[in-house]
């Protein structure tokens, strides 16, 4: 019998055969995707973690507490805290009742910027004596600076501010003392267009929150609790010597597998901050 | 069956060549956050050191308005180069900071930390010599 070709059978089976062959090949090639999706995806979510332990801890590392000025972080809620977030080191070379004159070039070194009256402030160092112990006084700053001269023939700039005269008096008559320029910050759990987020505002007039990494998981998603030297949560009010951190949040796609959508890459970080200054 | 195999195949290279470039990436920068600790550790343990120090003497000598330049002091590692100042700023009121640099085998630069503590320096009724007290909020971080 002279047969050509496939019978019905044949091709059949070898259609078959093929069927399985490709659904394996896919199926493989599928499994390599979301591994590649989810690692990728673990990579951003990690970064994102760090980042915030990172801004936080920068935020808080200079931060401090003494008996004029009282504790430079509150812990405001489970997620959200205020601190006065250090930005600079300057020399007050002539502070009065209505003016405090920064020497602008006495810390060039150290790439100090000179206040935005917008959003910054300032403390001025004020020894121990009779009125009471020593310490960092705050002051607003009311307006923009001018220029200036020290007595001591340094440039300046010049600010107009409201300083009490025990301050005044306490600085003695030399009229110069040091000051920490710092800004007032909100550090917390907001609710963004892309879901929960951690993000940092400005506490002056205007500002608003600028995100900084995301997305937490639900407003729980960041944790603070003030800790004292020991690491002991807080029971009281009390000034804390650091902060405990946990960030949860997950990455922003679902990953389609079949057809179907699975949960986002979840992780979490942990961290103490210990300040600087601590008291 | 052979064109999907080379695909995943491919994909598997794929994902290898990203895994092993954001290994890179994340070693590149924790040696660099590594190098960054280093020198903030070196800084702050210089300065830690030299509450104490001889410079205080010269305070006396240079005045107000002035930089007493301590100097360099004992490398803590080979890679490491510590400098040492103390400036005036206010008062009895000194900034001693310290420069930490950790350089590579050839001389460039990989990373640098300034750390810094404001001191009172006070005379002793006792046998007036001088002596330091770090005041309150004392440390004083590089800002760069």
């Amino acid at each position: 019998m002279n047969r050509r070709g496939f019978s019905l059978f044949e091709l059949v089976v070898g259609i078959v055969i093929a069927t399985l062959v490709l659904g394996l090949g896919f199926s493989l090639s599928g499994r390599v995707q979301t591994v590649a999706r989810q690692r990728g995806e673990r990579i951003g979510l990690a970064a994102n973690l760090s980042t915030i332990i990172e801004v936080l801890g920068r935020e808080l590392e200079a931060a401090g507490s003494d008996p004029a000025s009282g504790a430079d972080v509150q812990i405001v809620g489970a997620n959200s805290l205020t601190a006065r977030a250090r930005r600079g080191l300057l020399v007050g070379c002539r502070i009065v009742a209505d003016t405090v004159d920064i020497a602008s070039d006495s810390l060039a070194g150290l790439r100090m910027r000179l206040p935005d009256p917008a959003r910054d402030s300032l403390m001025i160092w004020v020894p121990s004596d009779s009125s009471g112990p020593e310490g960092w006084v705050p002051v607003a700053l009311l307006g923009s600076g001018i220029g200036a001269a020290c007595p001591s023939g340094e440039g300046a700039v010049r600010y107009p501010a409201t300083i009490d005269s025990t301050t005044v008096a306490r600085i003695g008559p030399s009229g110069r003392s040091i000051l920490i320029l710092f800004e007032s910050i909100n550090a917390r759990a907001y609710l963004g267009a892309g879901g929960w987020q951690f993000g940092i505002e400005g506490l002056s007039a205007g500002a608003t929150v600028q995100p900084i990494a995301g997305r937490l998981v639900g407003a729980g998603g960041l944790d603070l609790v003030g800790l004292d030297r020991l690491g002991v949560p807080l029971a009281g009010p009390g000034p804390p010597s650091a902060i405990g951190v946990i960030v949860v949040a997950e990455s922003y796609r679902g990953l389609a597998v079949g057809g179907g959508r699975v949960a986002p890459v979840r992780d979490s970080a942990r961290a103490i901050l210990r300040f600087r200054n601590a008291p | 069956m052979i064109a999907n195999v080379l695909v995943a195949v491919g994909l598997g290279a794929a994902v290898s060549a990203v895994a092993a470039a954001a290994g890179d990436v994340a070693l590149r920068q924790a040696r660099e956050v590594f190098l960054g600790v280093r020198g903030r550790a070196a800084a702050s343990a210089a300065v830690a050191s030299e509450l104490r120090g001889v410079w205080l003497d010269s305070t006396a000598i240079v005045g107000p308005g002035r930089t007493v330049v301590i100097g360099p002091v004992p490398r803590p590692r080979a890679d490491t180069e510590v400098r040492l100042d103390a400036r005036w700023l206010a008062r009895d009121l000194w900034l001693l900071s310290a420069t930490a640099t950790i350089q590579d085998v050839g001389g460039q630069t990989r990373a640098r930390a300034v750390n810094g503590i404001i001191v009172q320096v006070l005379v002793s009724p006792i046998d007036s010599t001088y002596f330091t007290r770090p005041i309150s909020r004392g440390w004083v971080a590089g800002y760069q």
